[in-house]
């Protein structure tokens, strides 16, 4: 009864505003006429009695002003009334309100982008049912930390414990080429899942159904389930298309489901999935397990320590019992933590910098609002003295900040979401669940929080002195001067203080990046990536049924290429460096005691050494003689060389791949017959393995990446390069062509990024801290002129002045960037992991950065310090 | 006859409560029926009457309607809810209280 009668007093406060008006306005009049008739009643005449109607009534208007303010919403009008004067300010000041709209929308832009990144990748829950049960189970060996699951060990995990609901395996990479349906032929990122996999993830296809039980068996694979994206693009969302065949690499299977938009497993979304199929020796344990990777389902209530000690049980007894167990044990991780814990730091460390952005544009917002109140001073004054209440003079200060903090909080937003777009595209391949970065409403939500409290920071100081404001002070001062008492200087002064302090540690990480950035750069890769461009092949098997008919397709196609004018020499590789791909084998050496060592295995064609510049160190390279007719030979890399025999020529040794489980024999010896140069393949700041070559028509794989060194424009000779392959088969996917140099800048992508935006929220902090100072300096310049021209009158020099100013400002600058080193020494520590070739209290960075800071300040306030010495005193002492 | 007494705010609240108790009134009524019954001493200026009967609907004490006044003209007459019936009898307790306290103070003292 009482809450909707009270709901419809206060809508009718707040819209029926006008109805309410006329209203009251009738009531008073007939409250006029009927004291008009009572007086009449009572014997006067009617200019009488209207007379005394009207000096009984009083002041209608005041009638009118009393009766409103008692009405529910009366205050939120009043706050929409100093909402338009707010506006109205901000036109009369444009320069005042662009700077302080763009340094609200820089804050909340930045704030909001780096938060919607965190949100998507760390915070939000993985899209699946209860994903706080979904695990991940990891091998690990003292060579390993994280090890691919063997299928053998998962049948026993699943049968010998009672933690898992269901233990699921996969295989991120199986890609196929796909010809069917509309579209160029094309590479295909697909992943085959075990039977069971959907029904531990909970998800159910969108359309059609999940692999059923034995379909992951060898002879009922022939299955797929589509992604949603493929089937969109290629298959124009045909629901007819389940119960259709569609050929994988040639090979024809059944389209049984097509997943939702949203599952992106494992660890992305993938174009399709097919069955896992695993050989039945593995099951055995008769050959070594193909490593693949395992997720489960814990059941409720059971934790992952708990989960994990039962693994260790089961892990131990076959440790004991099969030699291929030997030293395995079993690693459980959280899916979701595993997924993102390698980059939680990194991203943390990315929000605290644009925090400390954002904290900087708030103070200096803060810092402007205040200089601006400080001009209004005396308006303020005048205001309380004619009956103003504090609490209305306040909230005026309040109102006339929101107009700020709304537009630049809008236009932060929609660069924001503008600025997302470009990242997503070009963020590094090690940042997981990009598909769930977005600005949506739970970011806006906390953006606005953000806003709210950036609002509040930038809004208490002149709100303070609004309220403070001393009445009998401020009419006694006189003139333009009497602008600002010493607290509010002070306060002023403390607020740049703070910026300088935060601004700091921010120009201290982005030196400490770009020295790492930098160092990485300029390590010598082991090749010359400069005009040589790549390309990827995967050859079908089911076209090209033996390595024989791959090598000779092969063969087909570096014949093709060294045709296309601009291509200076072509060759092969199967895996290529600072990709992020590797082919890895352990190797063991004649004569050697040593156990099997694993070392990266490149298979090559011919001209690979020459097209990438790699130096041959001793002995020769591969040779047409070479050919699958002949004995293996192999060329191992300088660091094989000096591991294996230090101080000896290799020429000559022979080297082989020992045997595998019980049944894979040792292979034959093979003569190594060069030394090349050793190549960063893992990363420019990751340590290498050593690595082992071997020709393509030896040791054929039907992957492949194309390198050519060009000599013209490499985008038109790569176009030209994939024209000529389809004209030797059309059907033939070549994909991913990119300059080499392109691979490398990619493969420091992380670091050139995080130095990228450190650094630019460190300038950014820096060019508000430079106004920040100018703005202080110049304020106190213009307050104390008439105190400079009895200066300089009394005979001071203008150098004297000039410096006297400018070393005001570099005395904040001082103190901000004492407090700021303390900050930073206290922070770059954590920046560690991020760091190379340089330290965390790197002193160079440190000083690079105080300098930086210094002669800021000191541009900043030398600009004033220059009007200050510019004073002539003649004028000056006139004037007031 | 001297000057009316003027009302301070709470108790002009009290006195409208009161006086539409029994009917349904309109603003100059209220007014008029105040001065009758208090003998001319209390007089509920305009000023004060109009944001009284705004701040008591508000509160939902009092409502209001558009009827016809007794020389048949369009009046806004004001009426007690269960609300300000409720609220006009802790009031007048409130107010018995008060001005007995006061009376005994100042028989004594």
């Amino acid at each position: 009864m009482r809450w909707h009668h009270r709901l419809y007093v206060m809508l009718r406060g707040l819209f029926g505003w006008s109805t309410l008006d006329r209203e009251l306005n009738e009531e008073l009049t007939f409250h006029f006429d009927r004291q008009v008739q009572s007086n009449i009643d009572s014997g006067m005449t009617l200019e009488q009695a209207r007379r005394a109607a009207s000096i009984a009534i009083g002041n209608l208007e005041t009638i009118r002003e009393a009766s409103r303010d008692e009405r529910t919403g009366a205050w939120l009008r009043q706050f929409a009334r100093d909402l338009a004067y707010g506006l109205r300010l901000l036109r009369k000041a444009p320069a005042f309100s662009i700077c302080a709209i763009l340094i609200v929308a820089t804050g909340i832009a930045a704030v909001t982008a780096m938060f919607s990144v965190v949100d998507g990748v760390l915070l939000r829950p993985l899209p699946f049912p209860e994903p706080d049960r979904l695990v991940q189970i990891w091998m690990h060996s003292p060579r390993y930390a994280r090890d691919a699951v063997s299928a053998a060990d998962r049948r026993d995990w699943q049968a010998e414990t009672t933690a898992f609901e269901g233990i699921a395996l996969y295989n991120p990479y199986a890609n196929f080429n796909l010809t069917d349906g509309t579209g160029d032929p094309e590479r295909l990122l697909a992943s085959r899942i075990s039977a069971n996999s959907l029904s531990v993830l909970k998800v159910t296809p969108a359309l059609g159904r999940g692999f059923l039980q034995g379909e992951d068996e060898v002879g009922n694979e022939r299955v797929v389930i589509l992604g949603d994206a493929l089937w969109r693009r290629r298959f124009a969302a045909d629901p007819g298309i389940i119960g259709r065949q569609i050929r994988l690499s040639g090979v024809p299977h059944e389209v049984v489901g097509v997943m939702g938009p949203d599952f992106p497993f494992p660890e992305r979304p993938f174009d399709l999935w097919v069955p896992l199929t695993v050989n039945p020796k593995e099951m055995t344990r008769e050959v070594p397990p193909f490593g693949l990777r395992c997720i489960a389902r814990l059941k409720p209530g059971v934790s992952i320590e708990a989960a994990q000690s039962q693994l260790d049980v089961v892990a131990a007894r076959l440790a004991s019992r099969y030699p291929m167990n030997k030293d395995a044990g079993v690693t459980l991780i959280g899916m979701q933590e595993n997924l993102v814990g390698d980059v939680r730091r990194a991203l943390y460390l990315m929000l605290a910098a644009v925090g400390a952005l954002l904290c900087v544009a708030a103070l200096n917002l803060a810092a402007l609002l205040s200089a601006r109140a400080a001009t209004r001073h005396r308006e303020i004054a005048v205001r309380l003295a004619l009956g103003a209440s504090r609490q209305r003079v306040l909230l005026q200060s309040i109102a006339e900040t929101v107009p700020i903090l709304t537009i630049g909080g809008a236009l932060g937003i929609v660069a924001a979401v503008a600025a997302v777009g470009q990242f997503i595209p070009i963020a590094p391949a090690a940042l997981p669940r990009l598909d769930s970065i977005a600005v949506d409403r739970r970011v806006m939500a906390i953006t606005i929080v953000i806003l709210t409290i950036t609002g509040i920071i930038a809004t208490i100081v002149p709100a303070l002195q609004a309220w403070r404001t001393d009445l009998t002070a401020a009419s006694r001062e006189t003139g333009r001067g009497s602008s600002a008492g010493p607290r509010q200087t002070r306060t002023r002064l403390a607020l740049v203080v703070a910026q300088i302090a935060l601004s700091l540690p921010l120009m201290t990480g982005a030196v400490l990046l770009a020295r790492s950035f930098v160092a990485v750069a300029s390590i010598d890769p082991g090749f010359n990536p400069d005009g040589v461009v790549s390309m990827h092949l995967a050859i079908p098997r089911s076209k090209y049924r033996d390595d024989p008919a791959i090598a000779r397709f092969e063969g087909r196609i570096l014949e093709r290429l060294q045709q296309v004018p601009g291509v200076q020499s072509a060759a092969f590789v199967n895996r290529l460096p600072l990709f992020g791909v590797a082919q890895n084998a352990f190797v063991e050496f004649e004569q050697r005691p040593n156990e099997p060592i694993l070392y990266g295995r490149r298979v090559i064609a011919a001209d690979y050494f020459k097209t990438m510049r790699i130096p041959l160190i001793e002995g020769r390279t591969f040779q047409p003689v070479d050919d699958g007719a002949a004995p293996i030979v192999a060329i191992i890399d300088e660091r094989v060389a000096r591991q294996q025999w230090p101080g000896e020529n290799a020429i000559g040794k022979r080297l082989r791949f020992p045997a595998r489980g019980s049944v894979d024999p040792p292979s034959a010896w093979m003569e190594i017959v060069g030394v090349v140069g050793h190549v960063k393949h893992d990363g420019l700041d990751a340590d290498s393995i050593g690595q082992i070559y071997f020709d393509y028509r030896q040791t054929t794989q039907d992957r492949a990446v194309i390198v050519a060194r060009v000599t013209e424009n490499p985008t038109a000779v790569m176009s030209a390069m994939m024209a000529g392959i389809r004209e030797l088969d059309p059907e033939q996917p070549v994909y991913d062509p990119r300059t080499l140099n392109d691979v490398m800048a990619r493969s420091i992508n992380s670091r050139w990024l995080s130095m990228t935006l450190v650094g630019s929220f460190a300038l950014i902090a820096v060019f508000l801290c430079s106004i920040g100072v100018y703005g202080v300096i110049a304020f106190g310049v213009t307050i104390e002129q008439r105190e400079f021209g009895i200066r300089l009158a009394l005979g001071a020099s203008r150098v004297g002045i000039t410096s006297s100013v400018v070393s005001r400002g570099l005395m904040l600058a001082g103190i901000g960037s004492i407090a700021g080193l303390v900050i930073a020494l206290a922070l770059t520590r954590s920046l560690s992991s991020l760091l190379f070739g340089v330290t965390a209290n790197d002193v160079v960075s440190f000083s690079t950065a105080t300098v930086t800071i210094l002669a800021v300040a000191f541009l900043a306030s030398y600009l004033p310090a220059r009007r200050a010495a510019a004073v002539e005193p003649a004028i000056t002492l006139r004037t007031e | 006859m001297g000057k009316p007494t003027d009302l301070v705010q709470g108790t002009v609240d009290l006195l409208i409560l009161k006086t539409i108790a029994l009917e349904p009134m309109h603003g100059w009524a209220i007014a008029q029926r105040i001065r009758q019954l208090s003998d001319e001493i209390l007089q509920v200026q305009q000023g004060s009457l109009y944001p009284a009967l705004q701040r008591l609907e508000k509160q939902g004490w009092i409502t209001a309607e558009w009827g016809a006044s007794e020389n048949n003209r369009r009046a806004r007459f004001y009426k007690l809810t269960r609300a300000g019936h409720k609220r006009l009898t802790q009031e007048e307790a409130a107010w018995q209280r008060l001005s007995s306290g006061i009376g005994l103070v100042l028989k004594k003292a």
